[in-house]
């Protein structure tokens, strides 16, 4: 079965489903990061932006995945 | 290109430049590349503002990049529907558009002179974009949105595209930098308190040097935020250094202001203290110190230097514990905030002169009769806006005369005799290479302005296929060089504010706050806090050009005395608030009425009073009223030491 993607309708302007996905996954790093500065995410990779980056497309993948 | 690799210590060069200044070079090309390569792939109209906007974010660290990359996609959001609404009001009438975006630009300008680093930028942004997505498009106003729209995705493409060769070439972090930068501001913090306490005499531009030093360091502590998931703990430590080493250098000033025969041997230790860079003895000679305070000291000098130690070693152990948890990613033991202060009277002038500049270039532009003149009025606009930005305006006029022609010469070689017709993807990327790497590599010596990298994608303006259109390019140019030209003699001629008046407004505003003060006007900030912001105001009176060298001390001397005073005050109505919550407001009054009439002998009278009736309170009712007691003799004294006194309109002014 085809997996069909969400469309936001923003007053007649179509938003391409990429872009919702790629703001949500965003906004849900955001809500992460007091949870990675606890867990000391930064002290465990010897480059945390590239970690955090991994992360980021993790989460996008995964949420491309599940919606 | 013939390399030479120099190796003299540690520092690597090649061909003149440091290793460093190639990786950015480098990084700044690949995501120029990278960039334009996806706005080509994705079918984007404008897809050089792609590479544009990886040229306007090509700073040295991560953390600045990323703050300035959020405040470009927020404020080009609110420029775009800036737009829609300025153009939507005025669809039919050009010179009513121009004045409204004359005026939304002025405003924008305004609120960005109120702000500092990268939020600055993000005002002025909201302003220009108007320029780009509805002036430029006048004449079919009804591409404004799809021209709003292709703009905001070529931005958010390049910002993707620099976060990445960022993250995986591992660009520098802001706080390792950060963290250097307050270490030696904090060592000469130390050696500026040595100096005084072996005897020297303060100078008052090391001190204001010191305090723009410090307060300069304010935009890369807000921008630690963006870096990394613990960069708000960062930056809150960052920010309690920089609060510590400016009321440190506070402290030292009120030491210097003393006799210098007071407590020598008291002197020495503190000065072999510090000196060991406050090692385990520090905490025994702080208690020390607080004995000799609770004792309370015959002569009211002795106990002012005690207090005043005090104050400097508790600062510079706050500035040490707060630096070493910026490095450990630990939010510090005290969050302050550190508000800066902004001249609103030069952001008026500035949004004023912004307003001004796009009405008399567009009425130019239109008298030319000339094809693209609306972009010519468009980059005066952009250009006004940057310059606004830039700590001297005309500097930045200077320097965009020189960069603006460079990169018309670069985009038009570039582009007619490299590329010369071809429209494969790699050859761009490698015609390209030359010139983005040698702008990239004199930015990072400071020889070049920034807006070579910005108008080299601007003028080359890559699109798919390339269009090779010499008129295009042959106006295109004419209109830039013509603009920064017009910026530069508009700049001098509209509303120009000079070193002299910005000096004035300084002193004037410095006088301003200490009345306020002295009649009671109290702000909610923590002493410490407004201190820091005091410190902005003389650190940019510092930044200005002397006129003469005994003018500009003369100056610094008197804004510092203004600093020194206000500090004094703030801190007697801090104490006499403590022991009036400690008395439920009995004793108080009469402190209160003397720092409003600002004279010397009722001051001392009322710290005298003070002493006496403090004798039937407990413990720490008596602690406070002698800390409150010697803060009013330490008002007196500063009014007898100053020849300004404590009446801010006794103050001359050149």
């Amino acid at each position: 079965m085809m997996h069909s993607f969400p469309e936001l309708t923003i007053d007649g302007v179509l938003v391409a489903p990429f872009v919702v996905y790629a703001g949500a996954a965003l906004a849900i790093l955001a809500v992460l990061r007091p949870f990675l500065r606890l867990v000391a995410f930064d002290r465990a990779f010897s480059n945390p932006p590239v970690a955090e980056l991994s992360l980021y497309v993790l989460v996008l993948a995964l949420l491309v995945a599940l919606f | 290109m013939a390399a030479t690799i120099a190796q003299s210590g540690r520092t690597v060069t090649i061909a003149g430049f440091p290793l460093p200044a190639w990786a950015f070079a480098l990084r700044i090309w690949g995501a120029m590349m990278v960039a334009l390569y996806a706005a080509f792939w994705l079918q984007l109209e404008s897809a050089s503002s792609a590479a544009v906007t990886v040229g306007i974010l090509a700073l040295q660290t991560r953390g600045q990049a990323y703050e300035k990359a959020l405040y470009r996609i927020v404020c080009t959001v609110i420029g775009v529907v800036a737009s829609f609404v300025i153009a939507g009001l005025f669809p039919q009438t050009r010179e009513l558009f121009l004045i409204g975006f004359a005026g939304w630009l002025g405003v924008c300008v305004y609120v960005g002179g109120l702000l500092d680093g990268n939020r600055a930028y993000g005002a002025v942004l909201a302003g220009y974009t108007v320029a780009v997505v509805a002036v430029m498009q006048i004449d079919s106003p009804q591409n404004i949105f799809l021209a709003g729209v292709n703009r905001g995705a070529a931005i958010v493409v390049g910002i993707a595209a620099l976060a990445l060769v960022s993250d995986v070439f591992a660009a520098p972090n802001l706080r390792t930098a950060l963290f250097a930068r307050l270490t030696a501001a904090h060592r000469r913090v130390r050696a500026f308190a040595l100096g005084i306490l072996r005897g020297e005499r303060a100078d008052p531009i090391q001190s204001a040097n010191l305090l723009r030093e410090i307060t300069a360091l304010h935009p890369d502590i807000t921008a630690l935020v963006a870096e990394s998931s613990d960069g708000s703990a960062r930056s809150a430590a960052a920010r309690s250094a920089a609060v510590a080493l400016v009321a440190e250098v506070s402290a030292v000033g009120a030491l210097a202001s003393l006799p210098l025969t007071t407590l020598p041997s008291l002197r020495r230790t503190l000065g072999e203290a510090l000196a060991d860079g406050l090692g385990e003895e520090s905490r025994t000679l702080q208690l020390r110190l607080r004995q000799h305070a609770d004792v309370g000291h015959p002569d009211p000098h002795d106990a002012l230097f005690v207090r005043h130690a005090v104050e400097l070693l508790v600062e510079d152990r706050r500035a040490q514990d707060a630096i070493e948890d910026l490095e450990a990613g630990r939010p510090p033991s005290r969050l302050v905030s550190a508000p800066i202060y902004r001249s609103r009277r030069a952001a008026v002038r500035n949004g004023l002169r912004a307003f001004l500049a796009v009405l008399i270039s567009a009425i130019l532009f239109s008298l030319g009769g000339w094809p693209f003149a609306v972009q010519g009025v468009a980059l005066v606009g952009i250009t006004i806006a940057f310059s606004a930005n830039a700590p001297n305006p005309r500097a930045f006029a200077a320097g965009a005369i020189i960069a603006m022609p460079i990169a018309v010469v670069l985009a038009g070689v570039t582009q007619f005799l490299i590329l010369d017709g071809v429209d494969q993807f790699p050859l761009l990327a490698i015609a390209m290479a030359p010139s983005v790497l040698g702008i990239a590599l004199l930015l990072t010596t400071g020889t070049l302005s920034p807006l070579a990298l910005v108008f080299f994608p601007v003028l080359l303006s890559p699109t798919n296929p390339q269009a090779y259109n010499p008129e295009t390019y042959l106006f295109s140019s004419l209109m830039a060089i013509t603009s920064v030209i017009l910026l530069f003699v508009l700049l001098r001629t509209v509303l120009p504010t000079s070193d002299a008046l910005q000096r004035r407004w300084y002193l004037t505003s410095g006088r301003a706050e200490l009345r306020d003060l002295l009649a009671g006007g109290r702000s909610q900030r923590l002493d410490d806090e407004a201190l820091f912001r005091d410190a902005d105001r003389i650190g940019q009176l510092a930044a200005l050009h002397p006129a003469a060298a005994d003018e500009h001390r003369d100056d610094l001397r008197q804004a510092l005395d203004l600093f020194g005073r206000a500090a004094a005050v703030r801190r007697v109505r801090t104490t006499l608030a403590e022991l009036s919550a400690l008395t439920g407001g009995h004793l108080v009054g009469e402190g209160y009425s003397a720092l409003a009439a600002g004279a010397p002998l009722g001051l001392r009278r009322a710290a005298a009073d003070l002493a006496r009736s403090a004798t039937g309170l407990d413990h720490d009712g008596q602690a406070a009223a002698r800390a409150a007691s010697l803060d009013l003799i330490w008002a007196a004294f500063l009014i007898d030491a100053s020849p300004f006194g404590l009446d801010p309109h006794g103050s001359t002014t050149p």
